[in-house]
């Protein structure tokens, strides 16, 4: 067995991991060229037409040890030559291939092999084939034959698969490392491409979502006072009414706004709808649906069964605080308010439609009996 | 999608380009003179070319710069501006040197196909009359397309440190193909940007 080691091509591919790619010897030019380097044994010259080609090969001899193999290899192993070295000690069979030594090669020859380097702390899944050196391969002027490529001996090209985006990344591969005629530029192009277009897309994505929340918290808020509207508000009524819950429903009307908007004008209006609203959000629980209604009208829907004795006490307190002097401009606006409540029982699956008639007309008799009174509806739906 | 796709792309790139120049109130005020929505534009969605063409009219108006230096400015930004790394990076698999470079640029279409399918860039074909003199024929029906493209071209070039001479070829009487033509004097004039195959190398300066 001759000393595949000492070979100078071998010799000259363990680089060091950072280097420069090194200048291959001089690459025939045609297919003439390398088919007469192979018949002349033309070692330096067959070696490194494969090195070009196949960057990541190894030529093993006839016991299955590395004699030979491309530069890209050295970065893949890393570490000290592994010339001389039996590959079974350097890669493990994934799939189902079973071999345990040489005499199992020929039963692989020519398959697509799974393989991950020992070595390699990282574990990158190669794909592999492994193929005969043979008679047809190599023409053998007699007694002038020398390995690396003889009879008997085997070569093996791998190839990074899917995990050459990890491989490139740690291993700092440049597309020196990979054969002209190899597709991993285009792979890796390919990668970033499609991350920068998904990226895009998300990008779009995410600006429509906001956009179309945005359009629709538009579309349910009164833009006055933040509130939301009465479109809002028949949602979550009809909701409620769908699935029978229990809830309590306020119609609230202030009285005397139309004398603040007639003495003070719109802008003293808006101002003291503002403050309404926020002395009404400040009486909600988490949970609870105010809207502005109307001009001056506004609906509170709290839900929850256990509420009911104490929705008119709630009402009362509201009246209260919506009775306090609201400060504009210097001058003092002094409104109250009616509420017509009704409450509606769990199961009830009342028609909303229903609801708000019997809250208006409770919110009627407040009016009537004079302002700033709570009234509650004297014949709740879910009687009815 | 076709051609509408590539001016979504335009449109954004002018978008970020002038906005990230000449600031918010600017940009606002061109899209609003040139009947455009607030919001802007969206790469991925469809346009015409009309759009484009008002765009750009708008703009070099409002900018009183003329129309053409600005476009190459535009070619420049998308390629050197730090929010369109990715589209450098892209281009850079062209090739390892800029000469390479261009020689990828007759399979841009198919790259831009491979990257987002739908998309139709206009043909592009090279030829090297004499070393290191190109010329590169653009066949498009849309003018604007050959001033960005010169822009890109120098960036680009600048990118692989190379030195270059761009320049867009003087029509013939008639409508002859629009054509650029590149001299590259020296192919490492500068050490250029650094172009790692791994993103993640290439971001931490790798």
């Amino acid at each position: 067995m001759p000393n595949g080691s000492a070979h100078p091509v071998a010799a000259k591919v363990n680089r060091q991991p950072q280097a420069t790619p090194v200048a291959l010897a001089p690459l025939p030019h045609s297919a003439p060229d390398l088919a007469s380097a192979l018949y002349t044994s033309s070692l330096a010259g067959a070696l490194s037409v494969l090195n070009r080609l196949a960057p990541m090969h190894l030529v093993l001899d006839a016991e299955g040890r590395v004699i030979a193999h491309g530069p890209t290899i050295a970065r893949l192993i890393g570490g000290g030559s592994i010339i001389g070295q039996p590959f079974l000690s350097l890669f493990d069979f994934r799939g189902s291939a079973r071999i345990g030594g040489v005499q199992d090669f020929p039963a692989v020859a020519g398959q697509k092999l799974r393989l991950i380097a020992h070595r390699d702390p990282q574990a990158f899944r190669l794909r592999g084939v492994l193929l005969p050196v043979s008679a047809s391969t190599v023409a053998v002027p007699g007694g002038a034959t020398r390995p690396p490529l003889a009879v008997g001996h085997w070569i093996v090209n791998l190839s990074f698969g899917f995990d050459l985006l990890r491989a490139v990344s740690s291993l700092h591969l440049t597309d020196a490392d990979f054969a002209p005629t190899d597709l991993a530029m285009e792979l890796l192009y390919l990668a970033e491409a499609n991350e920068a277009v998904t990226g895009e897309l998300r990008a779009l994505a995410q600006r429509l979502d906001r956009a179309r929340r945005q359009a629709r918290e538009e579309a349910e808020t009164d833009p006055l006072t933040g509130l939301r509207n009465r479109r809002a508000n028949d949602a979550v009524l009809a909701r409620l009414c769908r699935e029978g819950e229990a809830f309590a429903l306020l119609h609230i009307d202030l009285d005397y706004f139309k004398a603040v908007n007639d003495r003070f004008g719109h802008a003293a209006g808006d101002h003291v709808l503002a403050q309404v609203a926020q002395v009404m959000r400040a009486a909600c629980r988490a949970g609870d649906s105010l809207a502005r209604v109307g001009g001056d009208e506004f609906v509170l829907v709290q839900p929850g069964g256990t509420i009911g004795p104490n929705v008119e006490a709630l009402a009362q307190r509201l009246i209260a605080r919506l009775s306090r002097p609201i400060h504009w401009q210097g001058e003092v606006c002094q409104i109250s308010a009616s509420i017509g409540f009704v409450l509606v029982g769990q199961g009830a699956k009342a028609e909303p439609i229903r609801v708000l008639a019997e809250a208006d007309h409770a919110l009627y008799a407040a009016k009537k009996a004079g302002r700033g009174r709570v009234q509650e509806a004297r014949m709740p739906p879910h009687a009815a | 999608m076709g051609n509408a796709a590539m001016y979504g792309l335009l449109l954004r790139a002018i978008q970020s380009y002038l906005r990230e120049t000449f600031g918010a109130l600017v940009w606002a005020r061109i899209l609003r003179l040139a009947d455009q929505p607030p919001e802007g534009f969206e790469p991925m969605l469809p346009y015409d070319a009309q759009v484009l063409r008002r765009l750009i009219t708008v703009a070099a108006r409002e900018l009183d710069r003329p129309l053409d230096p600005i476009l190459e400015d535009v070619g420049t930004f998308i390629v050197s501006a730090p929010s369109h790394r990715p589209l450098r990076r892209l281009l850079r698999f062209g090739g390892a040197s800029f000469s390479d470079f261009l020689h990828s640029l007759e399979e841009l279409p198919d790259r831009a196909r491979l990257a987002l399918p739908g998309l139709e860039l206009p043909q592009i074909s090279l030829a090297e009359c004499v070393a290191g003199q190109f010329r590169l024929e653009v066949a498009t029906p849309l003018p604007a397309l050959l001033p960005i493209a010169l822009g890109a071209l120098r960036a680009m070039a600048d990118d692989y440190g190379a030195l270059v001479v761009i320049d867009i070829e003087a029509r013939p009487s008639g409508r002859g193909k629009a054509a650029l033509r590149v001299q590259l004097l020296e192919a490492a004039h500068s050490s250029g940007q650094h172009f790692a195959l791994s993103q993640q190398e290439a971001a931490n300066g790798g």
